[in-house]
């Protein structure tokens, strides 16, 4: 405000950029367990992985397979979201 | 007939590729209070920690009243000690921090009791009365049953201080204790070191305090890049430096 | 059939106390077995060789990695699989355990890592061997700092608890539904569900902050 810009102004330039900074780690570990929680949407019949991985493991008897893949899916997966997260961050970060 | 209390020989020690003791020599007799001085990266501190082991040294010996510490040296080979000697040999020094370090979830008293029912196996009642004394001895006998969280800092040193010498150490290491104190609380800590150098107890002193140097340490060591630069009685060393790199640190540091 | 909500809750009651009772069982069997087990995957975290350190990690970055439900449902199915004779109960008590430990790990990592270094060189300095300096300094304050996160995650598992009800596990959830299935009063019961699934965790909250106000340091 001292050196004179409007109130919407000192939202866009400066408290916008630095609060999406601020966010970034938390929104990552919110986005990841997001993503998990998705799986949670199989016991409404909604056809997702844990669904399908479900189904497959009971019509194929291929059991361990089944959930090592369904499994690694899932942690590859949060594991590409959190990295792009993370360069994400870097890339905005400031410099020091 | 003063014995020699410690003895440190061809000191060496490495971080990475950072030679930062290159090869000190220092004999300490009993009842003598040295202060090191020296500005930072000097290794002072380095040196002051390798006595009690909380740093490995690669090279040289260390002989605390006549017995080896951390490593056993016979001709060209070198073999750290057990984790339960090293333990042991701490025992025989005590050691007080710049950051002080007492545990925030004991009372002063069961800090200063610690060591002795753990280490020395004394049984409570007695450890209790000890660890009394040296409260009383620091001025803090009131305080006993505070926790460091209530205490000032300088309390906190005080308490920091009876925990290291209750534990009849054979030698106190004091590292740069007054340097997180602010200004006012600084003086009651020396009084108290004061008084324990008075008692002859066997003091090194990594201190900025440099009036302090001066007053109270029987000799005081100038060190530089990992060596000792210049030693001697302060009141003759403080007045006419003999090396150039003394006349320097003494010129930018606050004394006179 | 009676058709206000409160005669068909009385007629439940039984239905609902020991869908109730069930919930706790799994929840607290869970949390004590997982937090047992969460203490030495974060010792081994802290205080492991390289070798072991990484195993746990791996270990850790899996469970966490990968859905609860995954975790439930690859335990009920794949230990009758391999032929060890689980039964959902079992099964899904194991699943929320394993989750639990790595939870746990992770804030017994956090909190003895927490810790300033000159604590542990203060016991070094007066001589403490490295297991009395664990047990009488790293430890007390250790267990203080992992209070609240631990609390939070008692209360996870309170909630994870209704994905055994997928498995055919008779707890809250799962009694909550054939209550339903009976009268149709969907929106009344889940609501008690709910509520009854808050209180417990409004308990476990409350009991967390009694816990760290007697525990906690005069300053």
């Amino acid at each position: 405000m001292a050196i004179g810009l409007t109130s919407m102004q000192i939202r866009t330039s400066i408290i916008a950029p630095l609060m999406i900074r601020n966010v970034l780690p938390s929104l990552s570990s919110t986005i990841i367990s997001l993503f998990k929680d998705t799986s949670l949407a199989a016991t409404i019949a909604v056809p997702e992985l844990t669904f399908a991985s479900r189904k497959i493991n009971v019509e194929s008897f291929r059991v361990i397979e089944t959930w090592i893949v369904t499994s690694a899916l899932y942690v590859v997966t949060c594991f590409l979201i959190a990295a792009l997260m993370r360069l994400v961050e870097r890339r905005l970060a400031l410099p020091r | 007939m003063a014995k020699t209390m410690l003895e440190i020989k061809g000191l060496r020690k490495t971080y990475g590729q950072h030679e930062v003791l290159k090869g000190v020599d220092c004999s300490v007799q009993e009842g003598e209070v040295i202060s090191i001085i020296g500005s930072s990266g000097s290794g002072k501190t380095t040196m002051l920690r390798c006595v009690n082991m909380l740093e490995e040294f690669q090279g040289g010996t260390i002989s605390l009243d006549g017995e080896e510490i951390g490593y056993h040296v016979q001709g060209s080979t070198r073999r750290r000690k057990t984790e339960k000697e090293i333990a042991r040999q701490r025992a025989l020094t005590g050691m007080a921090f710049q950051q002080f370090n007492l545990f925030p979830h004991m009372t002063a008293a069961q800090n200063v009791m610690l060591g002795l029912i753990k280490v020395k196996k004394m049984p409570k009642a007695e450890a209790r009365l000890i660890a009394e004394r040296w409260l009383d001895r620091v001025g803090l006998s009131a305080r006993a049953n505070h926790y460091p969280g209530q205490l000032s800092g300088g309390q906190q040193q005080r308490v920091a201080i009876a925990r290291a010498i209750a534990m009849s150490p054979r030698l106190m290491l004091f590292d740069e204790v007054t340097s997180a104190l602010d200004p006012e609380l600084v003086g009651e800590v020396l009084q108290v070191i004061k008084g324990l150098a008075a008692d002859g107890m066997t003091m090194l002193l990594v201190t900025h305090e440099m009036r302090f140097a001066y007053e109270v340490s029987s000799r005081v060591i100038f060190m530089n890049q990992g060596v000792i630069c210049e030693q001697g009685d302060p009141k003759e060393m403080f007045v006419r430096p003999k090396t150039e790199r003394l006349a320097e640190f003494l010129k930018t540091s606050s004394f006179n | 059939m009676s058709q206000t909500f409160l005669d068909q809750l009385w007629i439940a009651r039984h239905v609902i106390v020991n869908g109730v009772a069930m919930t706790v069982s799994i929840s607290l069997l869970a949390i004590l077995a997982g937090s047992v087990l969460g203490i030495f995957v974060g010792l081994a975290l802290v205080y492991g060789n390289g070798v072991l350190r990484l195993i746990v990690r791996a270990y850790t970055d899996v469970i966490r990695g990968t859905p609860v439900l995954v975790l439930v449902l690859a335990s009920y199915y794949v230990s009758s699989a391999v032929g060890i004779e689980l039964g959902p109960f079992a099964a899904g008590v194991v699943a929320l355990a394993i989750f639990c430990s790595s939870h746990v790990g992770e804030i017994v990592r956090g909190a003895l890592q927490a810790i300033p270094k000159g604590q542990t060189e203060a016991a070094k300095a007066i001589g403490l061997t490295f297991t009395q300096t664990f047990t009488s300094v790293l430890w007390p304050q250790a267990l203080r700092q992992c209070l609240p996160a631990w609390v939070n995650t008692a209360a996870e598992m309170v909630k994870a608890s209704t994905l055994l009800s997928v498995i055919g596990v008779a707890e809250l959830l799962l009694r909550t539904q054939e209550i339903i299935s009976r009268n149709f009063m969907s929106l009344q019961f889940y609501f008690l569900a709910g509520a009854l699934y808050f209180v417990v965790n409004f308990g476990i909250e409350r009991f967390g902050k009694f816990v760290e106000r007697k525990t906690a340091l005069p300053s």
